[in-house]
């Protein structure tokens, strides 16, 4: 998909050096249906982020998520942006 | 709209213009103090008829706003008055001529409730109450069945279902026709005034819509969600006695004259029918399942916590959901031969196919020009389209009318809607990030409803539909508890691309998120985001 953005924040170094953020690219995704109500799911997006000091940024995000019962889940998650890489374990209650 | 779902209405529609407050009679002390006796103003059946739940300080308040609806000055707070009120009332005088505007007439649930405990009948009057009767005669109910109308995304109204009654008509005697056709939809809904999104929201949030029943036949109903918008529809026939499908019946009677404040996330159409259920069968308890929060998928897993409530489960695919099913049973000559007869009905078959082949493909060809149609049913290029359909049928027709159509496709038992995990969603976690070589705890909670990744049971599979997504992470190094990321609301509808589809996939959402680049060093945004929509098939 194409991904257009506007983000706002005091601390942004944005257009022109402004407190907003414009953020234009490709986002794709995939997403896998494994055996045991297992989901993985991997997402990517590449933003051009024009008349910034910033020339571009990423984000790539993947999810390898499991169904314990219809209202009970764990999965892993890892994130990937341009000055950090996180991997995180998680569990899901519905309610 | 049937001819008889008109006539309900014109009849109900005069019948609110009769209504008037009946004149005061005072009831035989006998009577109240029966009534007294029995406390059936505290009864569960009493309360719920009325729609009576606890306020804020713990005391009845119902939840009908309409005046019409209370006999009493006091009657919306007090269930007692209310009840002698409508003693009272019933023991009125009869106006000539004003037969529907008396009370035995306009409340005749209640009247079936005291007269069942107090056995009222013999000490009142008997007005022949016509527009009542018309409106009995023409429901006639047998049975009665919640209806859920799956989300499909890209109708963003329905994006959180929708479900509402079909009241089975008892059929007459020779009687062919559909029972679609004879049964009746009935819904509560919000009587919008405003095409402005934000006063919409507003208004929709804070109860300024008066919410109605209102009712339809079912086939219009079917047309409405299974062709129109593309929604699959789960039918739930529910198990009630005879006297509760009678009690629902003019229950309802009851409440189309009225109005009861709606209020899209807490009090909707959901909420309401589940109401009006446990106004006709007080032995069941449904409402107290449901989070404050009620979402249409929520009250049919209500359904299922009261054993054997629930008789039987029917499938009915939406129009969209038919030409899959048959288009995937097509080989890949078939589904070639189906794509030429969609440009050109005239199309000839190879010889090689056989009969039974051909049919198929004409079936599939027709389903695929009726989805096409409903999908813009305005649409300039709809003339081409109808004749081509037309042709097809004939073809089809002269082929062979003995052969039957193709089987129904079976019901995806997997994306039955009670089969969903609850709305709400808490999330703990702990992990480790490079950018301070430390680990985090994360918390999250979610208003509502579904990504991607959830399970998958009883939920669409290819769109996303999030609100108020929040994420609190500490940061055990630096001991600091942060805001991570807040989802206000987000949309993702994935559309197959197929050469029989060509629906474009979108995402909309509003977010705030912690960035990690050097744009801007671990600050806090908040954004919009709109993705252009895809041509490629996606996920």
């Amino acid at each position: 998909m194409a991904d257009t953005y506007v983000v706002f924040s005091g601390a942004l170094d944005g257009i022109g050096g402004s407190l907003v953020r414009v953020g234009v690219g490709p986002y794709a995704g995939l997403r896998v249906r494994l055996p045991a109500k297992t989901i993985a799911l991997l997402t990517g997006s590449l933003s051009y982020l024009p008349a910034q000091r910033l020339r571009a940024t990423y984000d790539v995000r993947a999810v390898v998520r499991s169904s314990l019962g219809k209202d009970v889940a764990v999965g892993v998650e890892a994130a990937m942006q341009p000055s950090s890489l996180e991997v995180q374990l998680s569990s899901y209650l519905y309610f | 709209m049937t001819v008889h779902a008109l006539a309900l209405r014109l009849i109900l529609a005069l019948s609110l213009l009769c209504f008037s407050a009946g004149a005061a009679a005072s009831a035989e002390p006998r009577m109240i103090a029966d009534a007294r006796a029995m406390r059936l103003a505290q009864s569960v059946a009493w309360q719920r008829l009325l729609h009576y739940r606890p306020g804020v300080w713990g005391t009845p308040v119902s939840e009908v706003d309409g005046e019409e609806f209370f006999l009493a000055p006091t009657g919306k707070h007090d269930p007692e008055a209310e009840l002698e009120a409508t003693l009272n009332a019933f023991l009125a005088p009869v106006v000539p001529g004003h037969e529907d505007a008396h009370a035995l007439c306009r409340f005749p649930a209640r009247r079936f409730f005291l007269d069942e405990r107090l056995h009222l009948e013999g000490r009142l009057h008997a007005p022949t109450c016509p527009a009542l009767a018309v409106y009995n005669a023409a429901l006639d109910p047998e049975a009665v069945t919640i209806v859920y109308s799956a989300n499909y995304l890209n109708n963003p109204a329905s994006a959180f279902g929708h479900t509402f009654v079909r009241v089975k008509r008892r059929r007459p005697a020779g009687n062919t026709e559909p029972s679609e056709r004879l049964d009746f939809g009935v819904d509560y809904i919000a009587n919008t005034d405003t095409h402005n999104p934000l006063l919409y929201a507003f208004k929709g949030l804070t109860g300024l819509f008066p919410g109605v029943f209102r009712f339809h036949s079912y086939e219009y109903k079917i047309r409405e969600y299974g062709n129109s918008e593309a929604r699959d529809l789960w039918e739930y026939d529910l198990a009630l006695t005879p006297p509760e499908v009678r009690l629902f019946a003019l229950h309802l009677w009851e409440l189309f004259a009225t109005h009861i404040d709606y209020f899209y996330l807490t009090q909707n159409c959901s909420y309401h029918v589940l109401a009006a259920i446990e106004a006709a069968a007080p032995r069941i308890d449904l409402l107290s399942s449901l989070n404050t929060v009620v979402l249409p998928k929520d009250t049919i897993k209500a359904l299922f916590t009261v054993p054997g409530l629930v008789r039987d489960i029917r499938y009915r695919p939406s129009l969209r959901s038919q030409f899959r099913g048959q288009v995937a049973r097509l080989g890949p000559r078939e589904k070639d031969m189906v794509e030429r007869l969609t440009h050109d009905p005239t199309a000839p078959m190879p010889s090689n196919f056989s009969i039974v082949e051909r049919v198929r493909m004409l079936d599939a060809a027709v389903l695929v020009l009726d989805a096409r149609l409903a999908k813009a049913p305005k649409s300039g290029k709809n003339a081409n389209i109808v004749t081509a359909r037309a042709w097809l049928v004939q073809r089809r027709d002269l082929l062979s009318q003995s052969l039957p159509p193709a089987p129904p496709i079976s019901a995806p038992l997997d994306k039955a809607p009670e089969r969903g995990h609850d709305s709400m969603r808490i999330t703990f976690g702990t992990g480790i990030t490079s950018q301070y070589g430390n680990g985090f705890a994360t918390f999250g909670y979610r208003l509502a409803l579904h990504d991607l990744a959830d399970p998958p049971d009883g939920e669409p599979e290819l769109s996303q539909l999030q609100f108020l997504d929040t994420h609190l992470r500490y940061d055990i190094g630096r001991r600091a508890l942060t805001l991570d990321s807040i989802t206000f609301a987000e949309l993702l509808a994935l559309n197959p691309l197929t050469r029989f589809e060509k629906a474009l996939s979108w995402r909309a959402r509003a977010f705030g998120v912690r960035l990690h680049d050097r744009g801007c060093a671990t600050s806090r945004s908040v954004g919009r985001s709109a993705p252009r929509p895809s041509t490629q098939p996606s996920f």
